[in-house]
């Protein structure tokens, strides 16, 4: 059989079609104006240099668990992914389910934070922001939620900070850097990161995007292009999708100091899983991990492989590890529909029975 | 005023409409006596021009891209059409994908269309340009005089002569400077040979991808499953090229000529700012390498104020704590017990990673003063 059995005319047909779409939905474009993201009312609470710590306005409706979670976002990117719309939002799920949420928004540094550390991070800004919810709530620990690099973070503050964190919710978090299928280990290896760091001072958004889009370039730069041609006369999806399209490119520079030592000790080294990791004077042992876990990882997760959140399961020190594996991608573990039904409430439960 | 406007959107929506049925209809009366220089995606380029003018989109990100993708898919689909007059469009695609692969070997220049195809498998060493481009004082594709097309007339004597007039030593008072810009100039080279490294590799996994996609076309064909539309053909295009992209990726290969281009072009920008220092210094101006001296004495003078802030809140605790327990009062005594408890764990722990904190902070400090 001729495996093309497309006539002429059908081409001619499907270009028009294709036409007539992208001329009718050019209208909804040019109104799209400014797409919010960020949408669960919240509180500055607390700030510091370019971070924010914000608390969110829980629905007066659902009793709030005593113990506020904490949700630390990674530095790339933007933490307004967990709270991107009304009916994709991480946050609002997670107020349902009766969680007191506060969240770091660590803004973007500019060049004169070059020299902010992974210490000044985590055993800084981090740890300055427990502290603070703390002492809001009169406690000594709180809860910790690590979303993708926040979550290497958040085990890594756990791991030297045990004392104040009562559960650890980790999410799409990279924990083996070095696991079979990890494209941006593999990228880094022959990267002279110290000369990159060096020359640049801080890492560029721009050159983080590039890396991002070339897991799969022509899905992300080419075949998603055709595919909003689809939504152009759907006002709601297409703000959907410029609202996405605003967080992907909406990326910080990286404070080139605590760059260097990510790449270098995690990526190319993965002293996370093999010893020896250092921050400040802390040595970052998994085993100090004591509090109750909880690892969430995606199953189709390009960017962070699920073997590679797995290998947590026979690192930490605690007898309490619970799994939850989500049939999806790295992004839709929190903007699918099917994430916002599942998530968040598994999260909200899983705390609730730890007390 | 308000009718003083003169954009109507209505009007103009339906002057789009009328355009482009127009373009279509003079595209399928020319399409038999086409000479192959004017393509579709150059009709959709134009019919952008006119659109973008007469709205506010000009300069979206996700609207220029869309009509680069566009411009690609047209091409794809001119390819299909022009070959399937014959009414069999198999064979046009193997028209189409030969004209790839041998430009994908430096064989031939290409028609318009199969350049666009081709140009979409440069996606990712055009998107690296781009980004790099932004944070470059030259434009991504400034050394594209360089490559080998560029030279092919003259063959390897450009080179040379680049590289001997590179290499003449320098004299005199200037020679220190003469030596750093023809330092820059060899690294510059390294990072064009980097990256026409990199360009090569990707032409190769592009003629695997056409293979690849042969391949998928066969099986298409033997398993009764034939592909019925543009899209679709779109589609499976994109699944073989991010297939083939994947493995390639993943090689040794890849990951030594990715590190090759990016650190050849740390090497030029490192260069570059170390002249650039030379000409601040002499403007009597601060130079990068003052202000990272700025930056890390303030990054750790801060870190030592944050360590003096937490021994002094402790130590204000301590004193409260002492005092508290005069004024707690019978019937609140296991709610304030909870609340002394509470502090004074947070005082010790405070006490523990601040002392911590402090002590590392002089070793930083003694150790940058050293460096410095």
């Amino acid at each position: 059989m001729i495996p093309i059995q497309i006539r002429p005319d059908q081409v001619m047909d499907e270009l028009t079609t294709f036409q007539n779409k992208l001329t009718q939905g050019l209208q909804n474009l040019a109104d799209a104006g400014d797409i919010p993201s960020g949408v669960t009312p919240k509180e500055a609470v607390y700030k510091e240099d370019k971070l924010t710590l914000y608390r969110f306005q829980a629905p007066a409706s659902v009793v709030q668990h005593p113990v506020p979670v904490l949700i630390v976002y990674a530095l790339v990117n933007r933490p307004y992914m967990t709270d991107l719309q009304d009916d994709r939002s991480t946050v609002k799920g997670l107020l349902e389910a009766g969680m007191d949420v506060y969240l770091i928004d660590w803004g973007y540094p500019d060049r004169a934070d070059r020299f902010l550390t992974m210490d000044d991070y985590l055993n800084g800004y981090v740890d300055r922001c427990v502290d603070e919810i703390c002492r809001r709530h009169n406690l000594d620990k709180i809860n910790l939620l690590g979303i993708c690099q926040g979550g290497t973070f958040s085990l890594c503050y756990s791991a030297m900070h045990p004392e104040k964190v009562q559960n650890l919710i980790t999410m799409v978090t990279p924990v083996d850097f070095h696991t079979p299928g990890n494209i941006l280990s593999h990228w880094v290896k022959h990267v002279d990161i110290d000369t990159l760091v060096d020359t640049m001072g801080n890492i560029p958004g721009e050159l983080l995007n590039w890396t991002f889009l070339n897991l799969k370039p022509y899905q992300l730069m080419g075949q998603k292009y055709l595919d909003m041609v689809e939504v152009l006369q759907d006002k709601d999806k297409l703000d959907n999708f410029l609202r996405m399209e605003k967080w992907i490119f909406d990326s910080p520079d990286q404070a080139g100091e605590t760059y260097r030592q990510f790449i270098k000790d995690f990526y190319q080294q993965n002293k996370l899983m093999n010893g020896d990791l250092h921050i400040g004077e802390y040595e970052v042992n998994l085993a100090n991990v004591t509090m109750p876990v909880l690892n969430i990882f995606a199953e189709q997760d390009h960017l962070v492989p699920p073997d590679a959140s797995k290998a947590l399961a026979g690192k930490v020190g605690t007898k309490d590890y619970t799994e939850l594996s989500f049939p999806g991608g790295h992004i839709g573990i929190y903007v699918s529909g099917k994430a916002q039904k599942t998530v968040p409430p598994a999260i909200g439960k899983w705390v609730k029975e730890r007390g | 005023m308000a009718d003083s406007n003169p954009f109507n959107p209505e009007d103009w929506m339906e002057a789009q409409r009328k355009y482009w049925s127009a373009w279509m209809d003079m595209s399928r009366k020319a399409m038999g006596g086409s000479d192959g220089t004017a393509n579709w995606g150059d009709g959709l380029d134009q019919w952008w021009k006119t659109v973008s003018s007469g709205m506010p989109l000009s300069g979206n990100d996700a609207m220029d891209q869309m009509m680069k993708v566009g411009r690609n898919y047209f091409s794809m689909a001119e390819n299909l059409y022009r070959g399937a007059e014959g009414n069999n469009a198999a064979e046009a695609v193997n028209k189409w994908l030969d004209q790839m692969s041998n430009a994908f070997q430096g064989f031939t220049n290409m028609p318009g269309a199969s350049r666009d195809a081709n140009a979409f498998w440069q996606m990712p060493l055009d998107t690296w340009r781009r980004a790099t481009s932004s944070f470059m004082p030259m434009p991504g594709d400034y050394m594209q005089a360089l490559r080998p097309p560029a030279r092919a007339p003259y063959g390897d004597a450009v080179q040379e002569q680049l590289d001997r007039f590179l290499s003449v030593p320098g004299v005199g008072y200037t020679r220190e400077s003469q030596e750093q810009y023809q330092n820059l100039a060899k690294l510059m080279v390294n990072y064009q040979q980097a990256m026409q490294n990199y360009q090569a590799a990707f032409n190769k996994v592009g003629m695997d991808s056409i293979d690849r996609f042969r391949a998928r076309l066969d099986d298409a064909g033997r398993q009764d499953k034939p592909i019925t539309s543009m899209r679709a053909l779109y589609d499976e295009w994109v699944d073989v090229c991010e297939e083939v992209y994947g493995e390639f990726v993943m090689s040794d290969e890849y990951a030594r000529i990715y590190g090759e281009m990016v650190n050849s072009l740390m090497a030029v920008k490192r260069q570059g700012t170390r002249l650039m220092d030379e000409v601040t210094e002499s403007l009597n101006m601060p130079t990068r390498r003052e202000v990272n001296t700025l930056h890390r004495r303030l990054q750790e003078s801060r870190r030592e104020l944050q360590a003096l802030k937490a021994a002094v809140r402790k130590l204000t605790d301590q004193v409260n704590d002492q005092a508290a327990p005069a004024k707690v009062e019978a019937p609140v005594e296991s709610k304030a017990e909870g609340k002394d408890s509470a502090s004074a764990s947070r005082a010790a722990t405070g006490t523990r990673s601040r002392a911590t904190a402090t002590k590392r902070q002089t070793a930083t400090t003694t150790k940058a003063k050293q460096s410095d």
